[in-house]
């Protein structure tokens, strides 16, 4: 019952926290001081951007293959260093040829 | 309600309703973000001095009345500096540093007037009337020159070096690195083959910034990357190593969000919250992974809910206690006087308070939802580090009379050096000495007396005899008991300058005239032959003047010349002037306002570690309910405490303001190592066993906790140590240190301490 019950709070709480961002994304988007607003969207400008950014491209990529990494320790009951590792270095696809080890009385 | 209950409400809401406690976790997140992108950033000295200090009030006053209060000085080097063609180059840089919008005046050889006796009178002079043409007019100029005043003022003596100052009014909302961007951008017109130094407190304040933006972009990640390398080796797990960071993302988050929601705006100073709250806040979160990780291995067949209770209720006592006393060691800051450090330690307060929280709730929620860690099930897991853990326990058990004695024979040696701590908030000194910035100051200390002034606001009658002699004879004390101060310049020279003029040079008249006319005379006089604007800078009103400006050129900047000088100049003016007659005296400027905020840097200090430090004694007490308690509890973090000073004394690093946030990350993080060990010692011995069994077991869970939390902070801030900003670097080294010292005194100093004493307070 409590299960249930949790389940349904929680969806209204994330339910709102969704409309919120779409509101906050709409209000940046609309505000004409923000830069981004009138940069024209070409791929140039995305490398550009890219090129500028390059230690926040990586710190997204290790934080994604990490979060990744997790889900498999998770899902697939693997030692999360070793598919830490793999993720990593292989990106996240590596972890797709891993065998499943999930021990189901964890 | 006690605490214990507490404790097991919290825990049954976490395990009831998991999912919500995460969702509302998010949505709380959200209501913070939603406001960061209007955060301001605050990088001036200024705003770190509260509005209602005399200097500060003293400065705005200065504003009103007079166009400037900061200078920039701009030198150029050349061979041929005279040159026609150099000379009208640099006409071009006089009249474009002239045109900045926060630029009220500039000083060259291009404007510069001089007052030459006349038959029966005196003239004022352009120095340079038009630019010479062949070498007859460019030998006349040379004599002008030396003739004039200028020497070692606006062109060296060697005539190689010639400067512009320009008179800058950096009011509070002042852009100190939009106006570097502008000067730098004007000069690199100029550069070459002529060499351009610049120098000015608002430029080492710019470039201190840029430095620290650009420091901690580079190396935060890699040092929140090492740490997350540390946790993955230490836990091999992804909730070991990411829940605590989590929990210290939010608790960063949520400060900043306050920040923004209570619209203050961040300090150069508030880069160092993300660091303590690293520092400190990820404690809580390591210690219930660990603790839960400990009984998952004690007996694998009980479920995640049985085990997080059993965590929670070991658990919640500890965890209060380390953040309460946490909170209370940088509560104790809302007595420091510099105000932005009052707010960072109620805003840092708040993130602790945060972690705390979201470690009780978030945590176990997520930790309800998903499996154990898979590594937990193999044989041997861990165990290497809790052998390495209970043989650590053991060696400072065994070895306790030998390791305690030559720890406090070296710790009295080390504590030596806390005589020799000095304190540095110059700007210039943060960068290394082979740097741009101080290379300039070097050259314009040496050639034309420095680029840091002290202004003196003067209320009075001015143009009174008597208020002028006082002037000089102010002037005259500062500049002869001060060896920092290179030159002085007040309306009194002006006026001993005309006065000597008008006598046809007679050195015996080289003094302020007795009479009231004969001074009013000739100040119209000069009206007639200078410029409207010649007394803007130091006189409020040229026909009945009642404020005026002085100013005190430093040509050796440190924190301890600057603090001397500021003293010196006000005891002086506090033993003349006390009725504030004939003239009231008031410090102001940039040099007056670094000698303040070093004052207060001390001050504060002392006073916050103190008050931290005995507040958080008394509670442990009454926690333990035993002094001895309350003193076993205080003493790793008092030795810490002491070791970091005899260390900042012993390798020379100064005390500045980060380093003096310093000693709150170090209580905070050193009471929290005590109370953890003490506690859960003392739960040890509650369940029947031996003094050594229990300091093994309490090594192997506790300790795992303390050593994981440690070194993880310790590696991590150890990239810092490649930055080429020096306060960065030896904060990154203060904080290795003092992470260091109390990983020693919770996990060496208690153990040995508590076997040869074996105290009864953790029998009670």
């Amino acid at each position: 019952m409590k299960v249930k019950q949790d389940k349904v709070i929680s969806l209204v709480i994330l339910s709102i926290s969704v409309f919120l961002i779409i509101l906050w994304i709409y209000g940046i988007y609309n505000n004409s001081a923000n830069p981004i607003v009138h940069s024209e969207f070409s791929l140039k400008n995305l490398v550009a951007w890219a090129n500028y950014n390059t230690d926040l491209i990586i710190i997204i990529y290790v934080f994604l293959s990490l979060q990744l990494a997790g889900i498999s320790e998770f899902k697939q009951g693997q030692d999360y260093l070793i598919v830490a590792f793999i993720s990593l270095v292989f990106t996240p696809i590596g972890l797709l040829f891993i065998k499943n080890e999930k021990n189901d009385k964890t | 309600m006690n605490l214990r209950t507490l404790t097991k409400r919290i825990f049954l809401l976490d395990a009831h309703y998991p999912r919500s406690i995460i969702a509302f976790i998010i949505l709380c997140t959200i209501f913070f973000l939603w406001r960061i992108p209007n955060l301001n950033i605050d990088p001036g000295l200024r705003s770190l001095v509260p509005a209602n200090h005399e200097i500060v009030k003293n400065m705005e006053l200065a504003e009103d009345l007079f166009s400037s209060n900061e200078i920039v000085i701009v030198a150029v080097e050349s061979e041929n500096l005279l040159s026609e063609r150099n000379l009208i180059k640099l006409s071009f840089l006089h009249d474009s540093l002239e045109s900045m919008p926060s630029v009220s005046r500039v000083a060259s050889i291009y404007n510069q007037r001089y007052i030459v006796p006349d038959d029966g009178g005196f003239e004022i002079q352009k120095l340079l009337e038009k630019i010479p043409s062949d070498s007859i007019e460019n030998q006349k100029f040379i004599e002008t020159i030396y003739a004039s005043d200028i020497i070692g003022n606006l062109i060296s003596a060697d005539l190689d070096i010639m400067c512009f100052i320009a008179q800058i009014t950096a009011s509070t909302d002042f852009d100190e690195i939009a106006f570097r961007d502008d000067i730098y951008s004007i000069v690199s017109h100029f550069e070459g083959p002529e060499k351009i130094y610049l120098a000015s407190s608002i430029i080492s304040s710019a470039e201190s910034i840029d430095n620290v933006k650009r420091d901690m972009r580079t190396f935060t990640p890699i040092a929140l990357g090492l740490m997350i390398l540390l946790l993955i080796l230490s836990f091999r797990s992804w909730t070991g190593t990411f829940l605590p960071l989590f929990v210290v993302g939010f608790s960063i988050l949520w400060t900043f969000g306050l920040m923004a929601w209570l619209e203050i705006s961040v300090p150069i100073i508030g880069g160092l919250i993300p660091i303590m709250l690293i520092a400190i806040a990820n404690n809580y979160g390591i210690h219930i992974i660990s603790h839960y990780y400990e009984f998952t291995k004690i007996d694998q067949n009980l479920s995640r809910t049985e085990i997080l209770k059993r965590t929670m209720k070991r658990l919640g006592m500890p965890i209060f206690l380390a953040g309460i006393t946490t909170v209370i060691s940088f509560m104790s800051l809302m007595t420091h006087e510099l105000s932005k450090v009052r707010e960072i330690g109620l805003l840092v307060s708040f993130g602790i308070a945060v972690s705390f929280f979201l470690s009780l709730f978030f945590i176990p929620a997520i930790l309800i939802l998903v499996p154990r860690p898979t590594y937990l099930g193999k044989e041997n897991s861990l165990e290497s580090v809790n052998n390495f853990l209970v043989n650590w326990g053991k060696f400072f058990v065994r070895n306790r009379v030998p390791f305690l004695s030559i720890l406090f024979v070296g710790m009295f040696l080390f504590s030596f050096g806390i005589r020799d701590i000095t304190i540095d908030t110059v700007p210039d000194n943060f960068f290394p000495e082979d740097s741009k910035i101080r290379k300039s100051s070097a050259v314009i200390n040496k050639t034309f007396g420095g680029s840091t002034q002290l202004n003196i606001l003067i209320e009075g009658d001015i143009y009174d005899p008597l208020s002028l002699e006082h002037i000089d004879r102010l002037m005259s004390h500062i500049k002869e008991k001060n060896e920092a101060v290179s030159s002085t310049y007040s309306i009194a020279d002006v006026i001993k300058k005309m006065h000597y003029s008008f006598n046809n040079g007679n050195i015996d008249s080289l003094k302020i005239p007795s009479s009231r006319e004969l001074i009013e005379q000739y100040m119209f006089l000069h009206s007639i032959a200078g410029e409207d604007n010649d007394f803007d800078l130091i006189l409020n009103d040229t026909d009945d003047p009642s404020f005026s400006q002085c100013f005190v050129r430093i040509k050796k900047v440190s924190t301890v010349d600057l603090m001397d000088l500021v003293d010196d100049t006000e005891d002086y003016i506090r033993s003349n002037y006390y009725d504030g007659r004939p003239i009231k005296p008031m410090l102001s400027g940039p040099a007056a306002l670094l000698g303040a905020v070093s004052h207060l840097v001390i001050r504060g200090q002392i006073i916050s570690l103190a008050i931290a430090s005995l507040i958080l004694f008394i509670i442990m007490s009454l926690v333990f309910r035993s002094f001895i308690g309350g003193l076993f509890a205080s003493l790793p973090m008092l030795l810490a405490v002491l070791l970091i000073f005899g260390f900042l004394g012993n390798f020379g690093i100064p005390l500045n303001m980060t380093t003096s946030l310093l000693t709150c990350i170090l209580v905070g993080v050193g009471i929290d190592y005590s109370v953890h060990f003490l506690w859960h010692l003392r739960e040890h011995i509650r369940d029947g066993e031996e003094l050594e069994q229990a300091i093994s077991n309490t090594m192997k869970v506790s300790g795992k906790g303390i050593l994981f939390n440690g070194i993880s902070v310790v590696v991590g801030f150890s990239v810092l140590m490649y930055s080429v900003f020096l306060p960065l670097k030896a904060f990154s080294v203060l904080i290795m240190a003092s992470i260091s010292f109390c990983l020693i005194g919770g996990m060496a100093i208690l153990p040995a301490m508590i076997s040869l004493i074996d105290p009864n307070f953790i029998r009670k």
